[in-house]
């Protein structure tokens, strides 16, 4: 009977150090290790954000595999810029190792999508790439902060007085717009990453806080 | 005298080539001649809009906060997003008026840097709220910590630097550089359209009046 006892005993410290392993897994793996926004200047600091994140692939989704089904699926099958940008994971600051656009040319309005593969495994989402799509306008008006030419990302509006949504979610739905049909699984979350960025021609351009999980199963 | 010509003519040519050679050999810098002095804001909103504004309480700091001032207000209204299901907690659009303050702002490669900014982004309560997060909050994506700001029930978000205020049929969203600078924000509101929608006036630092009946359950309705 005694011996039961300190079998069931041990039994429950088992038990409970898996739950709370399990649970410490979760939280150090979660996509939440990553910040909400991508950085310049090689430093994930607030005041170096640039861009909202509102796509995250996960499941099997590597740099390549990510790559491979931007191509495939849809219009964003050239390379993008000479301005690269850095994603942080775990309190490290890592450059991207997505950028594509749907314009080979840098004079061009555009498309535009950068993002980067988690060092780490999410406990639900497998491997996940984060990233920061948007369309944006080719500007180099003279005497403007553009000039000699440079990208800026298209405002939001009020949609009554003809105002479009931001270029950050036009950028959003541009994408699903190609995965969706296609058959991959989506999910929509809210991160309320709405903080403005101010663009080289003066306006002012933010997400609307919603962010879709993309799932990608496979390469192309 | 002809042959003088021809060597003026080589002079201006010479002379012409030399500039565009120093022109195209430093774009930087000419590009920076060609640029406006001062840094400009385009907002498609105002102050004075904002306090004739009628659909939701607005609060912000006034002119200016911290040494920076007002540098633009923007409103965005979207169309609702059909892929967003109607008994989502998720918001269906954006829906704010943004105070931007700003201070210290040049042009870089990414658009206009500033050495000082900080944010206040007013939603209805009906759009945006704590419920909101609730898959990402589950997900474990997103960690909204529970405290009290001016005697209402807020979430700060360590991880943006972003702090939400719940307050009658808004949230005041606000964001700034650091975590002392966003709480400082939140002490010196005020509110802009005092009685447009029912809202009291608020002067800095009071207790803000508490979230409407609905706006902590994501339950409240838009009006229309």
């Amino acid at each position: 009977m005694r011996y039961l006892a300190a079998l069931a005993v041990v039994a429950v410290v088992v038990l409970a150090a898996l739950f709370a392993a399990v649970h410490s897994g979760q939280a150090s793996h979660a996509i939440n290790s990553t910040l909400h926004y991508s950085f310049k200047n090689g430093s994930c600091t607030t005041e170096n954000r640039v861009d909202p994140v509102t796509i995250i692939f996960w499941n099997l989704a590597t740099t390549d595999r990510v790559n491979q089904n931007i191509n495939a699926h849809t219009d964003l099958d050239a390379g993008a810029s000479p301005n690269g940008q850095d994603f942080g994971y775990n309190g490290a600051c890592l450059a991207q190792t997505v950028d594509k656009s749907s314009c080979s040319l840098i004079a061009c309005t555009r498309f535009h999508i950068r993002g980067r593969q988690s060092t780490t495994t999410h406990a639900t989402y497998g491997t996940t790439t984060q990233s920061t799509p948007h369309h944006e306008d080719w500007v180099n008006q003279y005497f403007s902060g553009c000039w000699p030419g440079n990208h800026a990302v298209d405002k939001g509006g009020v949609e009554t007085q003809g105002g479009l949504p931001s270029g950050f979610d036009q950028g959003r739905e541009h994408i699903l717009d190609g995965f969706a049909p296609a058959g991959h699984v989506y999910e929509i979350n809210f991160w309320g990453n709405t903080q403005e960025f101010p663009q080289c021609d003066g306006d002012l351009a933010g997400s609307n806080g919603v962010v879709y999980y993309i799932k990608i199963s496979h390469g192309h | 005298m002809s042959s003088l010509r021809w060597v003026l003519v080589g002079a201006l040519a010479s002379a012409f080539v030399i500039l565009m050679a120093v022109v195209l050999a430093r774009p930087g810098q000419t590009a920076e001649l060609q640029r406006p002095d001062k840094v400009v804001f385009k907002g498609n909103f105002s102050y004075g809009k904002a306090a004739a504004f009628d659909r939701y309480g607005l609060y912000a700091p006034g002119p200016s906060f911290g040494g920076m001032p007002l540098v633009a207000v923007t409103r965005r209204l979207d169309a609702a997003n059909p892929r967003i299901p109607a008994n989502a907690a998720v918001p269906k659009r954006a829906d704010w008026v943004n105070f931007i303050y700003a201070s210290g702002c040049a042009y870089d490669e990414f658009g206009i840097d500033c050495d000082n900014m900080a944010q206040v982004q007013v939603w209805p309560a009906c759009e945006r709220n704590l419920h909101s997060y609730e898959g990402a909050s589950l997900a474990g994506d997103i960690h909204p910590e529970p405290v009290t700001v001016r005697g209402v029930p807020s979430a700060f978000f360590k991880d943006d630097t972003m702090l939400e205020i719940y307050s009658g049929d808004s949230t005041i969203v606000l964001f700034a550089r650091s975590e002392e600078q966003l709480f400082t924000l939140a002490d010196e509101l005020l509110s802009v359209n005092a009685g447009k929608v029912g809202n009291p006036s608020v002067e800095r630092k009071a207790a803000l009046p508490p979230p409407a009946q609905g706006a902590m359950t994501g339950t409240l309705e838009c009006r229309a």
